[in-house]
């Protein structure tokens, strides 16, 4: 479990992120929305214990995030950046691989076998032995998520994973697969961060969104409670329409509409 | 050609050891040969004696003149040869890999040109510190200026290089063009102040060379070299890391600072006394590296050891040509190891010129 209080993070003389206070429970998938510059990145960047924030903490099981070493960190969380960019030309498989560093110089035939799977997970599973540059952009961000998904394979209760716009370059039946897995790694007792533009995947996938704004975060709760049209329209300055969603009549969805 | 070499470089062991066996073989060869040939040749039978007498076993049908010819004059000389290609082409792939650039290179970024600048600076206007120093501390001057030289260069062009905390190709090659220019100017007019003699001597680094080589240079340039190379070899997993970028590789637990800053000074003592050794080697660090890459692809902990297998073998080979070739006459290793490595430094960049553009 990750509890952030009172967290402010500045960069020059501009507050990205205004005291926000937010909570990440074992078990669920948390959304963070907003439009363009409202902070989510650095938010993520937070609680992950990338970032030093200029006020607040950020505990992860009840220690202070900032007093664990960068090793104790990556064999507890795992972080897939909006983007990475890959200075050789290494494999899918090798790259994946890259996830189990963390817990071992050489990596065991577990550590294999794990990469394949998250591979599998992905569905690269034909492109294991392809080179990075040969990828299209979206199996490129596939490859990365395979990676943190093998990261944090072994992760226990108290672990955590943080997806910066895990889907951005995914067409929609990736996008579906890879909040999917998302939810399978939740299931199994970890606290999953992600943060979504698409609010229709959020309602899908997330058990609780936050919705921020200008650094701050205005409101925290269910698709369903947050999701408000007025509260949309205020926070992303277009026009909002909620109504039940089609794949579950107790969920919402949302359509953008000038 | 990312593609064919994707099927042929699966990540297996296997080849790795393949690789890695038909390299030893080869340095092998490469060794006994630069043992044997030169003005006087020797039979590899008696090369073969002439190094069991090392360890003791003496065999009587091996004459003097022979045993004095391989252990004093051609052993030293390839040992050096053996360290300073190892070196330099372990450094290299530390180099491109800590700067995430396929291209960079000691020389290119102006790692050795900073070595030779303080190998200049120590023949040339170190002379008083020479001359006041005890006996036993005088060898050990001239690859402390290089590698003082080499660090302060790394230092300049990673800090010049890194905006923002990532590292720009284009940024750091210009300020080693800068260095470059720099440390050739200094050297420049180094050589315009020197004595005859150190002119001499300054000659030699510049063009790169073993031959005067002989035991004490062995003594004072070969741990220093041994040293840096075994210990970049244990950065392999981290340097693998560090082609994410920082903010990556420090999320997989890297401490990025504190070990780019091992490797730095890891290469530049690496460099420093490859070049108190044997003066400018140019594009070993280079060739090698890309070389290995395209038979094992881009992991560094097959990359390193290969590189250093591959280099030691090429350097052995160019400098037993270097002094056979022409001889009496020596040529330049560092000239010979040029006019290989800069054609095949121009074919990688037409084959890799549209990712670059």
């Amino acid at each position: 479990m990750i509890v952030a209080r009172g967290l402010c993070f500045e960069r020059g003389g501009k507050a990205l992120v205004d005291h926000a206070s937010i909570d990440a429970r074992g078990g669920e998938v948390l959304g963070l929305v907003g439009p363009n510059g409202a902070g989510k990145t650095t938010l993520l960047g937070l609680l992950a214990g990338d970032l030093r924030p200029s006020g607040g903490e950020v505990t992860l099981d009840g220690a202070p995030i900032s007093r664990l070493s960068e090793s104790d960190l990556a064999r507890k969380r795992a972080f897939m950046a909006q983007s990475t960019e890959v200075a050789f030309a290494f494999t899918v498989l090798e790259l994946v691989l890259f996830g189990r560093a963390p817990f071992g110089a050489r990596e065991s035939a577990e550590d294999v076998a794990i990469a394949r799977e998250a591979i599998a997970r992905v569905g690269l599973e034909a492109m294991a032995a392809r080179t990075y540059p040969t990828l299209s952009g979206g199996e490129q961000q596939r490859v990365h998520l395979a990676r943190v998904l093998a990261q944090i394979a072994l992760g226990r209760t108290g672990s955590a994973l943080f997806l910066d716009e895990p889907t951005s370059s995914l067409d929609p039946a990736h996008q579906h697969r890879s909040l999917g897995a998302a939810r399978e790694i939740a299931g199994r007792g970890l606290a999953v961060i992600a943060v979504l533009h698409d609010l229709n995947l959020a309602s899908r996938y997330c058990e609780r969104v936050a919705l921020m704004h200008r650094g701050r975060v205005v409101a925290v709760g269910s698709p369903r409670e947050v999701f408000e049209p007025q509260k949309l329209e205020e926070v992303f300055e277009i026009p909002a329409r909620v109504s039940p969603a089609p794949w579950d009549p107790a969920g919402v969805a949302v359509l953008f509409a000038p | 050609m990312t593609e064919d070499r994707s099927i042929a470089a699966a990540s297996s062991p296997d080849r790795t050891r393949a690789l890695a066996a038909g390299l030893a073989v080869a340095l092998v060869c490469a060794f006994v040969l630069a043992l044997a040939l030169g003005p006087s040749r020797v039979a590899l039978g008696d090369v073969g004696r002439a190094l069991l007498s090392l360890v003791g076993v003496d065999s009587p049908s091996l004459s003097e003149s022979a045993r004095l010819v391989v252990l004093t004059v051609r052993l030293p000389r390839a040992l050096l040869a053996l360290g300073v290609g190892a070196t330099l082409a372990t450094a290299g792939a530390a180099v491109q890999g800590l700067f995430r650039n396929p291209l960079a290179e000691p020389g290119l970024v102006g790692v050795s040109a900073g070595g030779s600048l303080g190998a200049a600076l120590a023949i040339v206007v170190g002379a008083p510190l020479f001359a006041i120093s005890p006996v036993w501390l005088r060898p050990t001057i001239l690859p402390f200026a290089a590698f003082a030289g080499s660090f302060a260069v790394t230092e300049i062009v990673l800090r010049v290089g890194t905006v923002g905390g990532r590292s720009s190709a284009l940024v750091m090659i210009l300020a080693g063009v800068a260095v470059n220019a720099f440390a050739g100017a200094l050297i420049g007019a180094a050589a315009y102040w020197a004595s005859d003699r150190q002119l001499r001597d300054l000659v030699f680094w510049m063009l790169g060379s073993l031959a005067s080589s002989n035991e004490r240079t062995l003594f004072t340039a070969l741990p220093p070299m041994l040293l840096a190379t075994a210990l970049l070899l244990r950065f392999g997993r981290r340097l693998d890391l560090l082609a994410l970028g920082d903010a990556d590789a420090k999320r997989l637990g890297v401490r990025v600072a504190r070990d780019k800053r091992r490797v730095v000074v890891l290469i530049a003592l690496g460099v420093g006394a490859s070049v108190a050794a044997a003066g400018l080697i140019g594009f070993v660090g280079l060739v090698v590296p890309h070389l290995v890459r395209l038979a094992r692809g881009p992991g560094h902990r097959a990359l390193l050891p290969l590189s250093a297998l591959l280099g030691a073998t090429l350097v052995l080979a160019c400098d037993t040509l270097a002094r056979t070739v022409v001889a009496p006459l020596e040529l330049p290793l560092g000239a010979l190891t040029a006019l290989a490595g800069a054609p095949v430094f121009l074919g990688l960049l037409l084959r890799a010129r549209r990712a670059l553009a």
